[in-house]
């Protein structure tokens, strides 16, 4: 028979932890599954979130790998006077290698610019002519310098121009690559600002989606949760499901936004690659993938999270 | 086993007095009868025993300890000592006899092993054995408040609470209802009983405290409940 003694309670207090933990896993499990069409649009807003998300991911590297692409095009030539000694040119060559913003100069010599130029046209008759009718070499020695990032070309400018072989050079061809380097930099700043805007406003819309699910949830359960109050059951206990489905959320929604980003990088990386005519093979890596999903469920998880915290703290206040 | 010292209780910033100057003390195993006609302030007084509410001013001493003091996020704690049955009862219609029980117990950390051995025994305790998997709606009004003496016994509490448990229920249920409580009152546990049924209160012979516009105006020994 059952008695009932007074001063047992107090061992309630001392159950173990896991037993209410899975509890929690339990009824924050059942409490998606009760509700699995409104656990759906949540899901579904969510899965878009994180598939713009990696989409501005993907679309930021392509923009920086056409920068760092175009960024090794980008150079200034330093010209000289036509008959400047070689030693001379070694010397200039030399100094401007010590100049910290410069990644690397390249000495071409009238001689190779000549047999450049003539490469360049050969089986033009009317070129080749007229370079024959000349005697002396028309082309100038230069210099090619090419700096660490785009940044550093207008200092680099500055230096030349400051430099004290100034008196020797004869031009400095930099203008014209500077707008292709602004442009550039402009276009890349503009997709990403974008690309955030757009991630911002799917992550809002993501959030609002999952904390009127969860309301929905709280409001449906506020009778079981009266209850749960008035037996002695903590804060953590009634407010853990509602945590626990917010989680859910997040990583169901990142699985399946994986699951759709696979294919779609493995199918559009062919043909990026021939659009911007460099290899991107790196980006459909296994790797790469891994990556982005992880970030996927980092962001997932968050999001689930914080509408969950948010939709606890307006709606089940104990 | 739990003191009441110089408690007030006042609403509307301090126009509605609910409880005034009450002091009052209960005994480990006594059986105690608060009556007094509604808004007497009996449901005040109780659900400040379980923190729904706090006094204005005062203690209340529970084993010593004034719980007054006890934060919020800490009631659940005092609500497992405290058992307490429903005039609505309070019972989640989805759920059978036994996981409206259960569903107490689990809140609480029971592993599960504990559970599906003392519930069935509480049950048995409040006559409903057989009905154990019977759905609210199956039961009638008696039945339903037997349950909710169950989910309130879960806990083996040091104090039972019952305010107007048989309000909604007819002559016979009610006394078989206050019967049950005598019953579980005998095996130890202390019972306050909040209720303005004075046939019923006459026929306890116990302890009766009878309150008035929130002040205590009569606490006897084998009392009865006399409208003034």
């Amino acid at each position: 028979m059952y008695v009932i003694k007074r001063k047992v309670s107090i061992s309630l207090a001392n159950m173990p932890a896991s037993t209410n933990f899975k509890r929690i896993l339990k009824y924050g499990y059942l409490g998606l599954w009760r509700n699995r069409w409104l656990t759906l649009s949540a899901i579904s807003v969510m899965v878009i979130t994180l598939l713009v998300l990696s989409t501005l991911l993907v679309i930021n590297s392509l923009a920086e790998r056409s920068a760092a692409n175009l960024q090794d095009r980008v150079d200034i030539s330093v010209f000289f006077d036509q008959g400047i000694e070689q030693a001379k040119l070694e010397e200039v060559k030399a100094e401007f290698e010590s100049i910290e913003e410069i990644k690397a100069v390249r000495l071409i010599t009238a001689e190779e610019a000549l047999a450049d130029f003539k490469a360049k046209h050969e089986g033009d008759d009317l070129v080749t002519k007229s370079l024959e009718e000349l005697e002396e070499n028309p082309l100038q020695p230069s210099l090619v310098i090419i700096a660490h990032n785009l940044d550093q070309y207008p200092i680099i400018f500055q230096k030349l121009q400051r430099s004290r072989f100034e008196p020797l050079i004869a031009k400095i061809n930099y203008e014209d690559n500077r707008n292709l380097i602004d442009t550039l930099k402009r276009v890349t700043g503009g997709i990403q600002n974008f690309g955030i805007l757009l991630t911002v406003i799917f992550g809002a819309v993501a959030i609002l989606v999952m904390f009127n699910t969860l309301r929905l949830t709280i409001f449906s359960r506020r009778e079981e949760i009266e209850i749960m109050r008035l037996v002695g059951a903590s804060n953590s206990y009634i407010r853990g499901p509602f945590l626990v489905e917010g989680l859910i959320y997040g990583l169901l929604a990142a699985i399946i936004a994986s699951v759709v980003l696979y294919p779609a990088i493995t199918f559009a990386v062919p043909k990026l690659q021939v659009f911007f005519g460099f290899s991107l093979s790196d980006m459909s890596s296994l790797a790469n993938i891994l990556k982005l999903s992880v970030i996927q469920l980092l962001v997932g998880i968050a999001l689930g999270t914080l509408s969950s915290i948010l939709a606890i703290k307006k709606y089940l206040q104990i | 086993m739990i003191k009441f010292l110089n408690i007030n209780k006042s609403y509307n910033q301090g126009r509605t007095t609910a409880i005034k100057d009450v002091n009052f003390e209960i005994h480990p195993g006594e059986f105690i009868s608060l009556v007094g006609r509604s808004g007497a302030g009996k449901s005040t007084l109780l659900s400040m025993i379980t923190l729904e509410q706090k006094p204005d001013t005062g203690k209340i001493l529970i084993e010593g300890q004034d719980i007054t003091k006890v934060k919020t996020e800490d009631r659940y704690y005092l609500r497992r000592k405290i058992g307490v049955v429903y005039q609505d009862i309070k019972l989640l219609q989805g759920r059978t006899a036994f996981e409206n029980v259960a569903f107490a117990v689990e809140v609480g950390g029971v592993p599960n092993e504990v559970i599906d051995r003392d519930v069935p025994k509480i049950l048995d305790l409040v006559g409903l054995r057989e009905k154990m998997s019977s759905f609210p709606s199956e039961l009638s009004g008696g039945e339903r408040q037997r349950v909710a003496i169950a989910r309130a016994l879960a806990h083996k509490p040091v104090l039972l609470i019952a305010d107007e448990p048989t309000g909604n229920l007819d002559d016979v249920n009610a006394w078989e209802i206050i019967q049950l409580l005598l019953k579980i009152n005998e095996f130890g546990t202390t019972i306050l009983l909040a209720t303005h049924a004075s046939d019923i209160v006459n026929k306890i012979k116990k302890r009766v405290i009878t309150l008035e516009g929130g002040t205590i105006v009569r606490d006897q020994e084998k009392g009865k409940y006399k409208l003034s």
